[in-house]
């Protein structure tokens, strides 16, 4: 009988553990997977129980009842264990049919299992006795191996797939808690086949409960541990108010016993009165000192920052700083505000939860924000009661209603900001602990930094909204006043096109028929009067120049390129047009023309307008020199892609001065100015924008009283 | 045979200035104020050349020498333009089209135009 002493006890003691386990896990929650737990810890109750029984029976018909009642638990072990992994993991098609056929199957295998085709017969060996497997024991023994397997192959898989660190340790706790179940504890089946082992797998539950346990406590498995916690508390406080007062009382029993019923009355009411304190003692030593919180705080640092860092939206960095703290707290509630020194009142920033938060910012004293801000730190509500001045009352008063249990203040620098968070009760009912305080002081100066950030980025953004509505009115003003100026400079065009052709006709009539008044066919008109019509001539050609240049210099002016209707021509011939129109100038003054153009030189251009640039330099070229002068018409080919003509004279020359404003339209070089009165100064300035047009360029060298050269230079073009 | 010329030009003075320089040199001339008119008088004249101005009322110059290519009796008329100075991006968009001479009036006195008009029957 000594023999089967161990494996009771161990029965008992897995009983009594296993039975704790599953009623903690199921208060946690009326999960899927705590439910599934539960069911395995029945399963659990019913075996080690059962086979309790069993060790203890005498007579074969309770071994064979004890027996079948095991196996009714037994039989569903490995598939409620593969539906808990599938709980862990995830469900799909192939494994939910898997999980379905497994349940039909085993409720099978419990109806044969009361049958003799299970077991039938009493194997008796030293340490108890097990019934002998028939043959559907084998083909049980065969599917539960099968899911058996199933079972650890999806949670190493999960485990292999599992980024999360903290959930890949508690899976592994699984992996490590079941397979001393499944495989120590499998042991109890050698019994059926004849084989005596010695009870070991009875200490299996056992075993389970101490790893579950273990995991709970250190990697908060199932988000169980905060009600271990309260169990654990008021286990020792209720210890510690009766342990000591047993003792003195039983001594006083010894000693005193007629002051024994005092002496209880005493200590029934002083323990009644001290249990709260007590219980409020352990708690606060059980949560800074026995348990760390149920989460990992590099983790949750890490996620915090990783979300303060993300974003400048002030308002989505507090809703997932707060999401994220909620989540490792389970706080009911949190906020932050912003505390106004001059108007002594807070402004809400976010509040997630707390009711009436806004309007419960009346005027406090703003000495205690100070205090608040001077500490630094984290301050729960019992350190914030320490602030005892009168002037006080009102703000820890509000903190009290409000039910905030954890004030933080959040330094924000280079701000008018003050920021507070405000932690409401943790769902639980427990208090902050030492590791929730650590956190959120190292996280407020980041908070304080991303709120600083965030200001300041949205002040930028702001100013940068008001330059875009700034700079979208001007340029709508610009594009208005731009139409304006359109409109006028259309206006322009239109006006200068009429004028001039409206001028440009009378002056061609008088043109002709002055011409035909000079013929004098008739022969009715003297000498005098012929003068007088080559006058009127001549100065009408003056007039039709101006009005040319003038169109000239609008058509430039609106932004219009010259038209040019290339042709091919001889240079010489356009020279001596030119030549002609000047000669009364060129033989009054005696002025010789050195002409070194060949007679043969043709250039592909527009004629009328170069014939407008040998106009303008030839004739500037004749009224600038002195008599007898000589003026050098020759040119230079570049390569065979340029040709530059050149118009040298040895006239009065530009003063240096002067001789940067020379293509500037209206300018006239001031001795020029003081020989000929007449001249618009729009000579040059059309000369050069008409060579430009041609993709060539104009320029000159001068000295003041030595003379002039002109040049300009077109790309040479091949007929075709 | 003296040799027809029409003029197609709306301004009276300088039609006429032009006719007696050119009766002058004994050319046959006829007149026409604008575009539509030349248009019938040069398919019932079948002149030897035609002077015509740009800017006209009820058909431009441009106008009428399209159409009057376009007939068998036009496809080769020759044909001066009399063009005004701002007149140059039309004339140089036409030339493209067809084949004329043109000249700027101001630009011209009546015995140049009589030369070049003199010139151009003689190549013909």
């Amino acid at each position: 009988m000594i023999e089967s002493l161990f494996p009771k006890i161990f029965s008992l003691l897995s009983l009594a553990c296993i039975i704790g386990l599953g009623i903690i896990v199921v208060r946690n929650g009326w999960k899927l997977i705590n439910k599934l737990f539960l069911l395995l810890t029945i399963i659990l109750i019913i075996w080690v129980f059962g086979s309790f029984m069993m060790f203890s029976g005498t007579s074969s018909q309770q071994i064979i009842f004890w027996d079948r009642f095991v196996y009714a638990g037994i039989i569903f072990w490995a598939i409620i264990q593969y539906h808990f992994s599938l709980a862990l993991s995830h469900f799909n098609r192939t494994r939910k049919s898997f999980l379905i056929f497994g349940y039909f199957l085993f409720f099978g295998f419990l109806l044969i299992s009361q049958t003799d085709y299970f077991v039938s017969g009493i194997f008796y060996y030293t340490w108890g006795a097990h019934m002998k497997a028939q043959t559907a024991h084998h083909f049980f023994m065969a599917f539960f191996a099968f899911y058996v397997i199933l079972f650890f192959y999806t949670l190493l898989k999960k485990y292999h797939n599992e980024p999360d660190k903290l959930k890949k340790k508690r899976i592994l706790v699984y992996i490590i808690g079941f397979s001393v179940l499944d495989f120590i504890g499998g042991t109890a089946f050698l019994p059926a086949y004849q084989v005596a082992i010695y009870p070991i797998f009875l200490a299996t539950p056992l075993i389970f409960s101490i790893i579950i346990t273990y995991s709970i406590v250190y990697f908060g498995l199932m988000n169980i541990k905060l009600i271990m916690r309260r169990y654990f508390v008021y286990f020792l406080s209720v210890a510690s108010c009766i342990l000591p007062e047993g003792i003195i009382l039983y001594n006083i029993y010894l000693f005193y016993p007629t002051y024994l019923i005092p002496a209880f009355v005493i200590f029934y009411i002083s323990s009644l009165l001290s249990f709260n304190w007590i219980r409020k003692s352990y708690y606060r030593f059980a949560n800074r000192y026995f348990f760390s919180s149920l989460y990992d705080s590099n983790e949750l640092i890490y996620n915090l920052n990783k979300h303060l860092r993300s974003s400048l939206d002030i308002k989505k960095t507090f809703a997932s700083v707060t999401d994220i703290l909620i989540q490792a707290f389970h706080s009911r509630a949190i906020a932050t505000v912003n505390f106004d020194y001059k108007k002594e009142q807070w402004s809400v920033l976010y509040n997630h939860n707390f009711l009436s938060l806004s309007l419960a910012s009346s005027k406090f004293n703003h000495d205690i924000i100070k205090d608040i801000f001077s500490k630094n730190k984290p301050l729960l509500l019992e350190d914030i009661k320490e602030f005892k001045q009168p002037q006080n009352n009102s703000f820890i008063a509000t903190i009290k209603n409000l039910n905030i249990k954890l004030v933080v203040p959040v330094k924000i620098k280079k701000t008018q900001l003050n920021g507070l968070m405000f932690f409401g009760p943790k769902e639980s009912g427990e208090i902050y602990n030492d590791k929730d305080l650590k956190v959120l002081e190292l996280i407020a100066g980041e908070i304080g930094v991303t709120v600083e950030n965030a200001l300041l980025y949205q002040s930028v953004k702001k100013f940068n909204v008001k330059l875009k509505n700034e700079i979208s009115k001007a340029t709508k003003k610009l594009q208005e006043q731009n139409k304006t100026l359109k409109k006028l400079d259309q206006v322009k065009d239109e006006f200068i096109g009429v004028v001039s052709h409206q001028l440009r006709t009378p002056l061609t009539g008088i043109r002709w028929f002055t011409e035909l008044l000079i013929k004098n066919k008739k022969k009715n008109l003297n000498v005098d009067q012929l003068n007088l019509l080559k006058h009127i001539g001549s100065s009408n050609l003056s007039l039709i120049k101006l009005v040319n240049d003038l169109l000239d210099v609008s058509h430039i002016e609106t932004g219009h390129k010259f038209t040019i209707v290339k042709k091919l021509f001889n240079i010489n011939e356009l020279l001596a047009e030119v030549i002609k129109e000047n000669i009364y100038l060129i033989e009054t003054k005696k002025l010789i023309i050195d002409n070194e153009i060949p007679d043969t030189f043709e250039i592909y251009a527009d004629r009328d307008k170069i014939k407008q640039v040998w106009q303008n330099l030839i004739t500037n070229a004749s009224k600038y020199s002195k008599e007898n002068a000589r003026i050098r018409i020759y040119f230079k080919l570049k390569k065979e892609v340029a040709v530059t003509f050149y118009v040298q004279d040895d006239g009065i020359g530009i003063p240096k001065k002067q001789q940067v404003s020379l293509f500037t339209k209206f300018f006239r070089a001031s001795n020029a100015a003081l020989q000929y009165t007449e001249g618009t100064g729009l000579g040059l300035y059309i000369a050069r924008e008409i060579v430009r047009a041609h993709d060539g360029e104009m320029s000159f060298k001068s000295v003041e009283n030595k003379g002039s050269i002109f040049y300009f230079s077109l790309p040479v073009m091949l007929k075709n | 045979m003296n040799k027809t010329i029409l003029i197609v030009e709306d301004d009276v003075a300088l039609v006429e200035a032009l006719s007696i320089s050119l009766k002058e040199e004994n050319f046959e001339v006829y007149e026409a104020h604008n575009g539509e008119e030349g248009l019938i008088f040069a398919e019932k004249i079948l002149p030897d050349l035609i002077l015509c101005d740009i800017n006209m009322p009820k058909m431009d110059g441009l106008t009428m020498l399209s159409k009057i290519r376009k007939t068998k009796w036009g496809a080769n008329l020759l044909f001066i333009m009399l063009t005004n100075y701002s007149d140059q991006e039309k004339i140089s968009r036409a030339l493209s089209n067809s084949v004329f001479s043109y000249l700027v009036k101001s630009d011209w006195d009546l015995s140049q135009i009589v030369t070049e008009i003199k010139k151009k029957l003689k190549t013909d």
